[in-house]
C-alpha cells in the first residue's frame, strides 16, 4: 500500500472474518458453489440457447440426443431451453418473493421484539396463527379467486403466506437483543425507536436475517413450483413448475418420457440444497457446537481420546 | 482408624503428574493446561483458585475424564491410590465393583499398609471409566440450574446412580436411600417427587450435593459450588459441606476463583495462573505470607471478612491470551516486580524459603541465581502494586 | 392446565381467522371469478343453497357484516354449500367422503417420518464425526428441498410404472374390492396407499432428522448431560434419557409448527398418484373452479390442522414437567 495507513478499519476486518469464516465452512463453500452455478445458467443459459424455449418443433417427443441434448416434449419443446429459461425465471422469482416476504418478516418480528407488551401480544398471535395455518390451500384459495393469473398473483400469495416463520424467529432473537448495553445507551441517548430498531438491532441480526431468507427462498421456489404444478400460475409462461404442470398433464410418465420431468425436479432439489447448505453452514457458524472440528493431529495418548469422545 | 497417618507421612489420594491439556481452535491451539503436577492427600481439602481461565475448570474436567473434543490431554498422569477394599471401619457403602483391578491383593486384608501402587485414570478402559466415576470420584457443578436434568424428578437423578452403581439395592431400599441424602443435606423427604424448576437456587445445590454423595465417593469436585448463589444461601451451602465432609471423610478439590474462601475451609491451596500452577501452600501459609505476586494480587482483589483492611488495588492488565502464552513467566506483563529475566526464562516451582518447606512457589523473585536481596514481604507487595496502580490511573488520566 | 386453556384460546383464535378469511378473500378479490359462475348456476340448484352460495362466494349484495353472520351462522349449521364439480351434492359431503383417506394416509405416514427422523437423528449424532455426519446429513439435506410431488413423479415412475411393484393409480383395487370393512378392501387400500405413504416419509423425514440432530448436539454439551457421564451412567442412558428426552421437545415444537407445510405436501402426492383424498379433491375444484368446495376444503384442513397442533401441545405438556407442573 502506498498510502501509509494505521489499522484497516473494523468494516474491513470483519469483512476478511466473514470472507474467512465463508471459505473456512465446507458447507457454506459448497452451497455457494451450487447458488453460483444456478446464477451462471440463469444469467447466460439462455444466451446459449436464444430460441423460444415454447417454439413447437417437428421433434415430438426425443429422448436426449445430441439435437436436443434434454430431448423434447410432446409438442416438440426443446426441454434444456425450457429448463435454462425456467431457471431464470424461477431464480428471479424465488430470490424477488423470498426478499419482499422477509421484509415484512423483518418488520413485524423486529417490532413485536422491540416494543413487547400489546403490540408484541397482538403480533405473536398474528405471527403464529399464520404460523399454523396450512400454507398451500390458503394459497390455493388465494390464487383461486384471483381474477388474473400471473407471477404477480403468485407473489402476493407467497408473501401472504410465507412471512410468518421468519417473523416468528427474528421476535424471539430482538426479544433478548433489545436489553443489550448498546441499545439501552441508545434510547439514553434519545434515538427515536424506528431508528434503534433498523439501525441498531437491524444490523447485529443480519446472519439471523440471511439464514431466514434462504430458508424463504427455498420455501418461495417449491411452493411457487407447486402453485404452477397445479396450474395456478401463468401456464404459458415457462418455469421449472409449468415444465411439470405440462408433463403431469401430457401424461409423460405414461410415456416414459423421464427426461421431461426429471431435470425440473432435480434442479429445484439441487437449487434448494445449495441453499439449505449455505444455511446450515451460517447455523454453525453462529453456533459453533453444532459444527465438527476437524479431527486435530493425534497426540500420543490414543487411547483416552476415544473414551474422552 | 487402624491406620494413622503421621503427621508428616504421605498418603495421598490423587496424584496428577505434568498434566497438559490443549484445545485445538481454527485459529490456533489453546494451551488451556501445562505441565501442572500436584498431590492431594486423602481426607484433605485442595483448593484450585485463579482468575476466569487459569485453567482450574479445565483441571477438574481432565481428572473426571470428561473433557471433550476439541479438548485433547496432551500428556501427563493420574495416579488414584484406591483405599484398601475391607480395611477400614468407616462404615462406608461398598458395593463389590471397584475400578482399580490393578491393586495389589495381597494388601487388601493386612492393616497398616497403604495402596502401594497407584492406577493411571487416563489408562481406564471405559468400562473401568464408568465404574470408577460417581464410585470414587464425584462432581459438584458449578450452575445447579444447569446440572439437573429438567425432565426428570430429583429422585430419579439419585437412583438412576443407586440402579448404575449397585445393582444389588431394589426399589424400595434406592428409594430410602435417595430419602436418606436428601435429609442428609436438609431437604425434605418429600421433595423427591420434585423437578428442578420447583427447587430454590440453593436447594438446588443441595440436591447436587445429595447426588455426589449417593456412592459416598473418596473424592469430591467442587467447580465453583457457590457463586451462582446469594451470599447468605453461599455460607449455610459452604457449612453444610463442610459439615458433610467431617462427617463422611471426603476428600475435596474445591475450585473457586475467591481465594479468601479457600483461605478458610482448604488445607492446601494452588494458585492457577495462564494453565500452570504458580503457587502452593498451606492455607496459614498463603495467609500469612502469599510468595508469588500474582497470589499476592488475587488474594487482595476480594475483601477479606477477618484480617487488617488492605487498599484494594486489583491486578492491572488482563489474563493473557491462551494461544499465545506470554514467554518466560506468563505473569510477567502484569507483575509488578517484574524483572530481566522473567520474560525469558520460565520459573519452574520450588520451595521458596526453608522456614516452609512446603509452600512453593514460580517465580524468580525467590531464586537465588536472579535475585540475591531479601525475599518480598507483604508490606513491598502493597507498595508495588500500589505505586503500578497509581501509574496507571496516571497514564489513564493522561489518555 | 393454564397452559393447555391458553393454546386452546389460540387455536380459536386461530380458527376464526381462517373462518373469516374464508369469507373475505372472495368478498376482496378484484374481479371476483366466481360472479360470471353464480348466473350460469341459476335454476339449477335450489333458492336457498343458490343464496347460501352467493354469501359463501362473495357475490351477494346484502350488507357485508350481514353477510358475514349468515355466513357463520350457515357454517355453525354445517353448511358449506354445494359443490359444483358434484351438483347438487353438499361440500360437506363430498369431503366427508375424502378425508378419510387423507386422515389414515398422512397420518400414518406423518407418525412415521416423525419417529424415524427423530431416531435417525439420534443416531447420526450418537456416531458423530464418522461417516454419519459426511454422508447421512448433506444427503438429508438435499433429500429436504425435493418438492413432495416430484418425489412421487419420480417414485411411480421406477416403483409402479416401470418395475411395476405397486399399483399408481387410485385408492384401491376398484374392480375387485367393495369399499366397506372387509378385509379385500383394506388390503387392498393399504397396497395402494403404500407408495404415497413412502413419498411422503421420505419428503419430511429429512426435516425432522435435521432438527433432531441439531437439538441433540446443542443438548449434548449441557451441564446435565455432562453430569449425567460424570455418574457413570451406560452410555444409553446418557443418550436418551438426558439426551434425546430434552432435545426432543423443541422438536415437537418444530413438528407442530411445520404440520401445514407437510400436509400441504402431501396434498400435491395424493394428486400425483390420483388418491381419493382431499388433494384429489383440491385439483377437481380448480379444474371446474369450484370455489365452495376449495373454501370447504382450506376450512376442514386448517381444522385438521390445529387439531394436530393440539396433539402436540398435549405430547409436550406430558414430556415436559416444566409445563405440566409449575413452581410450587
Amino acid at each position: 500500500m502506498l498510502v501509509p495507513t494505521t489499522t484497516p478499519s473494523t468494516t474491513m476486518l470483519r469483512l476478511r472474518d466473514t470472507w474467512r469464516l465463508v471459505t473456512l465452512n465446507r458447507k457454506v463453500s459448497f452451497g455457494l458453489a451450487i447458488l453460483a452455478f444456478f446464477v451462471l445458467l440463469a444469467i447466460f443459459g439462455p444466451m446459449f440457447f436464444p430460441g423460444d424455449p415454447n417454439a413447437f418443433s417437428p421433434d415430438i417427443l426425443q429422448p436426449p440426443s445430441t439435437a436436443h441434448w434434454l430431448g423434447t416434449t410432446q409438442t416438440g419443446q426443446d426441454v434444456l431451453t425450457q429448463l435454462l429459461w425456467g431457471t431464470r425465471f424461477s431464480l428471479i422469482m424465488g430470490f424477488a418473493i423470498g426478499i419482499s416476504t422477509m421484509i415484512i418478516s423483518v418488520i413485524i418480528g423486529l417490532v413485536a421484539g422491540y416494543f413487547g407488551g400489546l403490540i408484541d401480544e397482538v403480533l405473536s398471535l398474528f405471527t403464529n396463527v399464520f404460523l399454523v395455518l396450512p400454507t398451500l390451500p390458503l394459497a390455493i384459495l388465494l390464487a383461486a379467486f384471483a381474477a388474473y393469473r400471473g407471477p404477480l398473483t403468485i407473489a402476493i400469495v407467497l408473501i401472504v403466506t410465507g412471512w410468518s416463520w421468519g417473523a416468528r424467529v427474528l421476535r424471539a432473537q430482538t426479544l433478548s437483543m433489545r436489553n443489550r448495553d448498546y441499545v439501552d445507551a441508545a434510547k439514553a441517548s434519545g434515538e427515536n425507536s424506528l431508528h434503534i430498531i433498523f439501525f441498531e438491532i437491524l444490523p447485529n441480526e443480519i446472519s439471523i436475517v440471511a439464514a431466514e431468507l434462504l430458508g424463504t427462498v427455498i420455501y418461495v421456489i417449491l411452493a411457487e413450483t407447486g402453485l404452477e404444478f397445479l396450474g395456478l400460475g401463468d401456464i404459458t409462461s415457462t418455469s421449472w413448475g409449468t415444465m411439470l404442470y405440462w408433463a403431469g398433464n401430457n401424461d409423460a410418465l405414461m410415456l416414459g418420457a423421464w427426461w421431461w420431468f426429471l431435470p425440473p425436479g432435480l434442479c429445484i432439489a439441487l437449487l434448494g440444497a445449495g441453499l439449505a447448505f449455505i444455511n446450515f453452514g451460517i447455523d454453525e457458524i453462529a453456533n459453533p457446537r453444532l459444527r465438527t472440528e476437524p479431527k486435530p493431529k493425534l497426540a500420543k495418548r490414543n487411547k483416552n481420546r476415544e473414551v474422552a469422545a | 482408624m487402624t491406620f494413622v497417618a503421621p503427621a508428616t507421612a504421605s498418603n495421598p489420594l490423587l496424584e496428577i503428574k505434568n498434566m497438559s491439556v490443549d484445545y485445538y481452535a481454527a485459529n490456533g491451539t489453546v494451551h488451556a493446561l501445562t505441565d501442572v503436577s500436584i498431590t492431594l492427600e486423602r481426607g484433605q481439602i485442595l483448593g484450585l483458585a485463579g482468575e476466569s481461565g487459569s485453567g482450574k475448570s479445565t483441571l477438574a474436567y481432565a481428572i473426571t475424564r470428561l473433557l471433550r473434543p476439541p479438548a485433547e490431554i496432551t500428556g501427563g498422569q493420574l495416579l488414584y491410590f484406591p483405599r484398601p477394599r475391607d480395611g477400614e471401619n468407616s462404615g462406608r457403602l461398598r458395593g463389590s465393583s471397584r475400578a482399580n483391578a490393578r491393586v495389589t491383593s495381597s494388601g487388601m486384608h493386612t492393616e497398616n499398609v497403604e495402596p502401594a501402587e497407584g492406577v493411571d485414570i487416563l489408562e481406564f478402559s471405559p468400562a473401568e471409566l464408568r465404574e470408577f466415576r460417581w464410585d470414587e470420584l464425584s462432581i459438584v457443578f458449578q450452575s445447579a440450574m444447569n446440572a439437573l436434568n429438567p425432565v426428570l424428578n430429583i429422585g430419579t437423578q439419585i437412583t438412576d446412580v443407586l440402579r448404575t452403581h449397585r445393582p444389588e439395592m431394589g426399589a424400595d431400599a434406592r428409594r430410602k436411600r435417595a430419602i436418606d441424602l436428601l435429609r442428609l443435606v436438609g431437604i425434605a423427604p418429600d421433595r423427591i417427587k420434585s423437578y428442578p424448576h420447583q427447587l430454590s437456587g440453593g436447594m438446588r445445590q443441595r440436591a447436587i450435593i445429595a447426588i455426589a454423595l449417593a456412592l459416598t465417593p473418596e473424592l469430591i469436585i467442587m467447580d465453583e459450588p457457590t457463586t451462582a448463589l446469594d451470599v447468605v444461601v453461599q455460607r449455610e451451602i459452604l457449612r453444610e459441606i463442610m459439615q458433610l465432609r467431617h462427617r463422611l471423610n471426603f476428600s475435596v478439590i474445591f475450585i473457586t476463583h475467591d481465594l479468601s474462601l479457600l483461605l478458610e475451609i482448604a488445607d492446601k491451596i494452588a494458585i492457577m495462573y495462564a494453565g500452570r500452577i504458580v503457587e502452593t501452600a498451606t492455607r496459614t501459609e498463603l495467609h500469612q505470607q502469599p510468595r508469588h505476586p500474582y497470589s499476592y494480587g488475587l488474594l487482595n482483589s476480594f475483601p477479606t471478612l477477618h484480617g487488617p483492611r488492605r487498599r484494594m488495588t486489583g491486578i492491572p492488565g488482563s489474563p493473557p491470551d491462551l494461544r499465545d502464552i506470554p514467554p518466560g513467566c506468563a505473569f510477567h506483563p502484569r507483575c509488578p516486580f517484574a524483572f530481566e529475566p522473567c520474560n525469558t526464562v520460565l520459573p519452574v516451582l520450588c520451595t521458596s524459603t526453608p522456614e516452609t518447606p512446603g509452600q512453593q512457589v514460580a517465580c524468580h523473585l525467590y531464586d537465588q541465581r536472579f535475585n540475591s536481596e531479601g525475599l518480598p514481604t507483604n508490606a513491598d507487595f502493597a507498595k508495588k502494586y500500589e505505586s503500578a496502580y497509581e501509574t496507571g490511573q496516571g497514564t489513564r488520566k493522561a489518555v | 392446565m393454564r397452559h393447555l386453556l391458553r393454546r386452546i384460546g389460540f387455536y380459536l383464535v386461530a380458527l376464526w381467522v381462517s373462518v373469516t378469511l374464508n369469507f373475505l378473500i372472495p368478498h376482496l378479490s378484484p374481479g371476483n371469478p366466481a360472479q360470471a359462475l353464480m348466473s350460469r348456476l341459476k335454476g339449477k340448484v335450489s333458492p336457498q343453497a343458490q343464496h347460501a352460495l352467493e354469501i359463501s362466494l362473495g357475490v351477494n349484495h346484502d350488507p357485508l357484516w350481514s353477510q358475514y353472520l349468515q355466513y357463520i351462522n350457515n357454517l355453525l349449521h354445517g353448511n358449506l354449500g354445494v359443490s359444483i364439480t358434484y351438483l347438487p351434492t353438499p361440500v360437506s359431503q363430498v369431503i366427508g367422503q375424502d378425508l378419510p383417506w387423507t386422515l389414515v394416509l398422512v397420518g400414518v405416514a406423518l407418525v412415521i417420518s416423525f419417529v424415524v427422523g427423530t431416531v435417525l437423528g439420534i443416531i447420526v449424532v450418537w456416531w458423530r464425526g464418522s461417516f454419519s455426519d459426511v454422508v447421512f446429513t448433506p444427503f438429508f439435506t438435499f433429500l429436504s428441498a425435493i418438492p413432495y410431488f416430484w418425489l412421487a413423479l419420480v417414485l411411480l415412475y421406477i416403483l409402479g410404472s416401470q418395475l411395476n411393484w405397486f399399483p399408481i393409480h387410485g385408492g384401491y383395487d376398484t374392480d375387485n374390492t367393495v369399499p366397506g370393512f372387509n378385509l379385500d378392501f383394506i388390503l387392498s387400500a393399504a397396497q395402494y396407499a403404500i407408495l404415497p405413504a413412502i413419498t411422503i416419509v421420505i419428503g419430511s423425514i429429512a426435516a425432522w432428522m435435521l432438527g433432531m440432530r441439531n437439538a441433540m448436539v446443542t443438548t449434548l454439551s449441557e451441564d446435565y448431560v455432562m453430569m449425567a457421564e460424570a455418574k457413570g451412567l451406560p452410555s444409553w442412558r446418557v443418550m436418551f434419557t438426558y439426551g434425546a428426552r430434552n432435545a426432543i421437545l423443541p422438536n415437537i415444537t418444530a413438528f407442530a409448527l411445520s404440520l401445514g407445510f407437510v400436509v400441504s405436501g402431501s396434498l400435491l402426492t395424493e394428486i400425483v398418484f390420483s388418491y381419493p383424498g382431499i388433494g384429489f379433491a383440491i385439483l377437481q375444484a380448480v379444474d371446474n373452479l369450484d370455489y365452495a368446495l376449495l373454501q370447504g376444503i382450506f376450512l376442514v384442513i386448517t381444522v385438521a390442522v390445529l387439531g394436530a397442533n393440539f396433539l402436540a401441545d398435549l405430547l409436550y405438556v406430558v414430556l415436559d414437567p416444566r409445563v405440566r407442573i409449575g413452581r410450587s
